[in-house]
């Protein structure tokens, strides 16, 4: 191992059991490993991230490589045009490790596809795309339903269903 | 798509869903009820206010539609100034035509306190959030029932704002009692008491405050900046009128007065740059009865020294019948008298821009808003003392 500040090196094993050399410079963003890096590259120890695939540490390590300002360039392409899974785990990688502008940007970017789901006409089509299920009891599901149908957006008639009790 | 968000840790859950504007906020609480009790959670509305604070500014802009036959409030995006909503006051109110007088109080994180007046008597305060629709009628005050037998009690003026140390909203009334022998336009200040009291969301109660004796000009709405409501006021003696600014603190609810500059008589309070601005009118030559306006801006509340005259305005387009706020690079807004129209007047290039907004001249209120989830039913005490 370098004793040279500037040239060492991190070492990762991602949850599909690949090892990831990352460089110090990087390895400094992660706020999470932030304060081990030196024991960890005195006693050459490799970080083990249970929930963060190869894939995905290789987007993050991409992003962190840029300085500040060429980040929102590089992700315009890269998360912009991601599909949600990989969202999804990057957002679950950028949170794990602590890297905030990461965290920033991709919430945004799904917030911009949740916004679109809240657009579906039906409940029961916004829970199947975010894979929720509704765990309201029958009677509010049905009176929901009803009520949609006679007023029209349901962010109306939800005033009455507090008031109703129905949802304690 | 596959989020998978029942896997997703409510914290990640909580990151996206700061993104999202009110109405689809609205939509998600019914999705279920993890969702709808981290949606309606006290400080998941605080996080979602102060998260979206810069990127949704919008002016209301509240008038009588003759039209409609019937008070609107326009939703004004503040970056285009274009209208992207017209609606009616709430049920309180809808349908009650133009027998009583209804006007905006103040506007603050996303609830809208409103007036109604009969001639000199006030017939409600409601407290609404025209996002989630929500409406709160508040109690009654209590200061009549303490007036000297036979006394008149009347409402001059009232303020809103929000108290940041307690997360709550409070609502200031300035009330003024005095005998039936006297008119009620009588302006000695020994013919009439005035009193003042606070009422607090959270405690759905009023409590009596002290503060100095004066008069409030009650055409002239309030003006409100970060935790401080302000009002134009005077105090009238034999051979004088003594003009200032009165000051509350929303939050030590103690009164502050900055006297106006010498010889400026004063006929609006408005925000300009987060400081208060007064505007006024100045004869510009004794034989020609033509006046232009003064903006002197209030740097520092309390200090009389620290008015400053920013610039003026000629009064070379007669057909304004008031100013109502101020825009962006100083460029401020008027009401037209003619079609009760929303000007845009840029002093630097005078030009005029008519926004396209029908009302009546003389109900014009124009007030800044954001969309929020806060709730009408007040803040609750806080539950964590983080303040992200």
């Amino acid at each position: 191992m370098s004793s040279s500040k500037k040239s060492r090196i991190v070492k990762f094993k991602t949850s599909d059991d690949k090892t990831f050399e990352v460089e110090e410079a990087v390895a400094v963003q992660f706020e999470t490993i932030k304060s081990m890096i030196d024991y960890v590259c005195a006693n050459d120890c490799t970080i083990p991230l249970p929930n963060v695939n190869a894939k995905t540490l290789a987007m993050v390590v991409e992003w962190c490589k840029k300085h500040a300002d060429e980040r929102d360039q590089l992700m315009e392409v890269d998360v912009d045009e991601a599909p949600g899974a990989v969202l999804y785990d990057l957002l679950v990688a950028a949170t794990y490790l602590r890297v905030e502008d990461l965290i920033h940007r991709v919430s945004q970017r799904v917030s911009k596809m949740v916004i679109e789901i809240g657009k579906l006409p039906e409940e029961e089509d916004v829970r199947k795309t975010i894979n929720i299920k509704s765990d309201f009891p029958p009677q509010v599901e049905e009176e929901l339903r009803k009520l949609r149908r006679t007023l029209g957006p349901l962010s109306d008639v939800l005033v009455l269903f507090v008031s109703s009790g129905l949802l304690e | 798509m596959m989020m998978m968000a029942n896997e997703l840790p409510e914290d990640l859950v909580t990151l996206i869903l700061l993104w999202l504007p009110v109405v689809s906020l609205l939509r998600f609480k019914c999705v279920c009820k993890s969702w709808y009790a981290l949606i309606t959670h006290q400080n998941f509305v605080r996080k979602h206010l102060l998260h979206n604070k810069n990127s949704n500014t919008h002016l209301l802009l509240h008038t009588f539609n003759k039209a409609m036959d019937d008070y609107v409030v326009y939703m004004i995006s503040y970056e285009e100034l274009q209208i992207s909503l017209t609606q009616p006051l709430p049920p309180p109110f809808f349908g009650n035509g133009d027998t009583f007088c209804i006007s905006v109080v103040g506007s603050c994180n996303g609830l809208v306190c409103l007036h109604e007046k009969r001639l000199h008597n006030t017939v409600k305060v409601v407290v609404w959030n025209p996002t989630t629709k929500e409406t709160k009628v508040v109690p009654k005050s209590n200061l009549p029932l303490f007036a000297p037998a036979e006394y008149c009690t009347h409402i001059q003026s009232m303020g809103f704002g929000f108290d940041a140390k307690t997360n709550d909203y409070k609502i200031i009334n300035f009330v003024s009692m005095y005998e039936p022998i006297w008119d009620y336009f009588s302006e000695d200040i020994n013919e009439k008491i005035c009193q003042k009291e606070v009422y607090s969301l959270s405690t759905d109660s009023w409590k009596k405050v002290d503060g100095p004796q004066c008069f409030i000009f009650e055409e002239v709405p309030m003006t409100y900046i970060t935790g401080m409501g302000s009002w134009l006021a005077y105090v009238d003696y034999v051979s004088q009128r003594d003009l200032f600014v009165l000051s509350f603190d929303i939050s030590d609810e103690v009164f502050l007065k900055t006297p106006l500059p010498d010889n400026v008589i004063g006929q609006d309070l408005l925000v300009l740059n987060e400081s208060n601005a007064v505007v006024a009118p100045r004869t510009v030559d004794e034989e020609w009865p033509e006046v232009c306006y003064d903006i002197w801006l209030l740097l520092k509340v309390g200090v009389k020294d620290s008015w400053t005259r920013l610039f003026t305005i000629e009064q070379s387009f007669a057909k304004i019948h008031r100013p109502l706020g101020f825009w962006k690079n100083d460029t401020m807004l008027f009401s037209n008298v003619d079609e009760g129209q929303l000007v845009l007047y840029d002093p630097s290039t005078k030009q005029m821009t008519n926004l396209q907004s029908h009302g009546d001249c003389e109900s014009m209120q124009l007030v800044t808003y954001m969309e929020t989830l806060v709730s009408v039913e007040g803040g609750n005490e806080f539950e964590d003392q983080d303040n992200c």
